[in-house]
């Protein structure tokens, strides 16, 4: 489905005749902030704006409630893990944030209700983002185990993505191979009932929805994946699942929030996995203008070599 | 002889009128136990797979008969045609026009145009316990008809017959 239609189906009526009369270009438009009571806004062009051709429109609780109907194709109830979290995919890959007021079991949070704010973050895969970094991840012409450091909204998860794409395809580099993808948030592969909503590559598993530790061990015993990709590694069991993927003779393509190795080695169990020069790579992203800016590429020793 | 060919043909037509009444009183109560069933397929999947409502409707549709099938088959494809209606609306819509032709009085499909109120819902404790209470309410309605119908049944072909053969005492 094209992006502008995936996006304006799952909006209110309203807002969907408003955006419209706006004229955008869908490729640019990057959020859409919807919040009770206040101004409708949106992120465009990688500025943040309101309605330019229309008076500014207020937020009714009716928009909110509309949106997730459409957005969950009137099946809420199918969302109440991903509501639990705040958030839901719809399709296209499009991940809707949601604001409220938590229902909690104990401790747990199990779902959201009265739902005042939802963020609509709109898919945008960039292919071929990753293609000049492809050659730095390999050393004689052997994959390397590579960690993805980045701050916040600098643009990983794409990063991550490309990766896997060119990787899972094939390259000058190396021929495809089957890569086995663990999408805790639904974000990598953007799943919608069960369709990937992005390209992932030919070879390419998705086990979505499913805790990261877990969901290692399930893809190693089911789908025989020579790789595994991970997004925003951190938790100790994360972490001796990578060992354990390892040692069953996969790779490692993962994530991590933080501005430096560094940064990251103050993280409990990273200094370890770096003393044993367990990732052959680092990728440092840095925040800037705009995603997607290299800090630098990094050997296991903590070298630069880009 | 005529005569009696003319008592026994009012006799014979009057007594198919008193069995085809009796013959729809057994298609109604057929067409609740099988709406019933349809409806444990919808509330289960809805229980156990968590699929979306699309999926649900889509994939029963397959397994059941028309107009069911129609009915499911189109409101799946409604919630993908992405309309901006509500699921009430097309629910509702849908049953009117798919479901007109069966033998569902019209408090049943009114009953099951009301589950649409709640069906899709982010709670889906609360839709399974409602939809719990719409079957019982169902299954309430098959019982009375049961109850109902032997009683019915013989009544609809004795007036039949008796209606037959008062005509024709009246046209001799």
């Amino acid at each position: 489905m094209k992006r502008k239609e995936s996006i304006l189906n799952i909006l209110p009526t309203r807002i969907r005749a408003f955006m419209l009369k706006e004229e955008l270009d869908f490729d640019q438009l990057e959020e859409i902030r919807m919040r009770t009571g206040r101004p409708l806004l949106f992120r465009y062009g990688g500025k943040e704006r309101t309605l330019l051709k229309s008076p500014v429109y207020v937020v009714q609780p009716e928009d909110i409630r509309e949106t997730l109907q459409y957005a969950s194709g009137y099946s809420l109830y199918a969302y109440e893990h991903e509501m639990g979290r705040g958030y839901m995919t719809t399709e296209g890959g499009h991940r809707i944030g949601m604001a409220g007021q938590a229902i909690r079991e104990g401790e747990d949070v199990t779902s959201l209700k009265y739902i005042s704010s939802i963020n609509i973050r709109i898919a945008h895969q960039i292919v071929g983002c990753a293609e000049p970094y492809l050659e730095y991840l390999f050393d004689e012409e052997k994959l390397q185990n590579t960690l993805i450091i980045s701050p916040p909204g600098c643009g990983k998860t794409t990063l991550l993505r490309d990766f896997i794409r060119q990787i899972s395809d094939g390259s000058e580099y190396m021929k495809g191979i089957s890569v086995g993808v663990v999408d805790e948030r639904s974000e990598i592969g953007g799943s919608y009932m069960g369709m990937i909503q992005n390209d992932l590559g030919i070879r390419t598993d998705l086990l979505d929805a499913c805790p990261k530790a877990e969901g290692m061990m399930m893809l190693i015993r089911s789908m025989s994946p020579r790789m595994i990709a991970v997004d925003e590694i951190g938790s100790e069991k994360e972490l001796r699942a990578i060992r354990h993927a390892l040692n069953c003779g996969c790779n490692i393509l993962a994530t991590v929030h933080g501005n430096s190795i560094e940064d990251v080695l103050k993280k409990p169990g990273f200094r370890e996995l770096f003393d044993e020069r367990i990732f052959g790579r680092f990728v440092i992203l840095k925040a800037g203008k705009h995603p997607g800016q290299l800090e630098g590429i990094y050997d296991e020793t903590g070298e630069r070599i880009c | 002889m005529l005569k009696l060919l003319g008592v026994f043909t009012t006799v014979l037509a009057s007594a198919a009128i008193g069995d085809s009444a009796a013959r729809d009183i057994e298609a109604s109560y057929e067409e609740l136990c099988y709406l019933r069933w349809v409806v444990c397929r919808i509330q289960s999947e809805m229980k156990y797979s968590r699929l979306f409502l699309s999926g649900i409707f889509s994939g029963i549709s397959k397994e059941v008969r028309e107009p069911y099938a129609s009915w499911l088959s189109e409101v799946s494809n409604d919630i993908e045609k992405h309309q901006m209606r509500s699921f009430e609306l097309i629910w509702k819509e849908q049953i009117e026009r798919q479901l007109s032709d069966t033998n569902l009085q019209e408090k049943e499909k009114d009953r099951l145009i009301k589950l649409g109120t709640f069906l899709g819902e982010a709670d889906l404790q609360l839709q399974l316990r409602l939809m719990d209470g719409y079957l019982e309410q169902l299954q309430l309605s098959i019982c009375d008809l049961r109850e109902e119908m032997e009683n019915k049944k013989k009544l609809c072909r004795s007036i039949g017959l008796i209606g037959g053969v008062f005509i024709s005492i009246l046209l001799l």
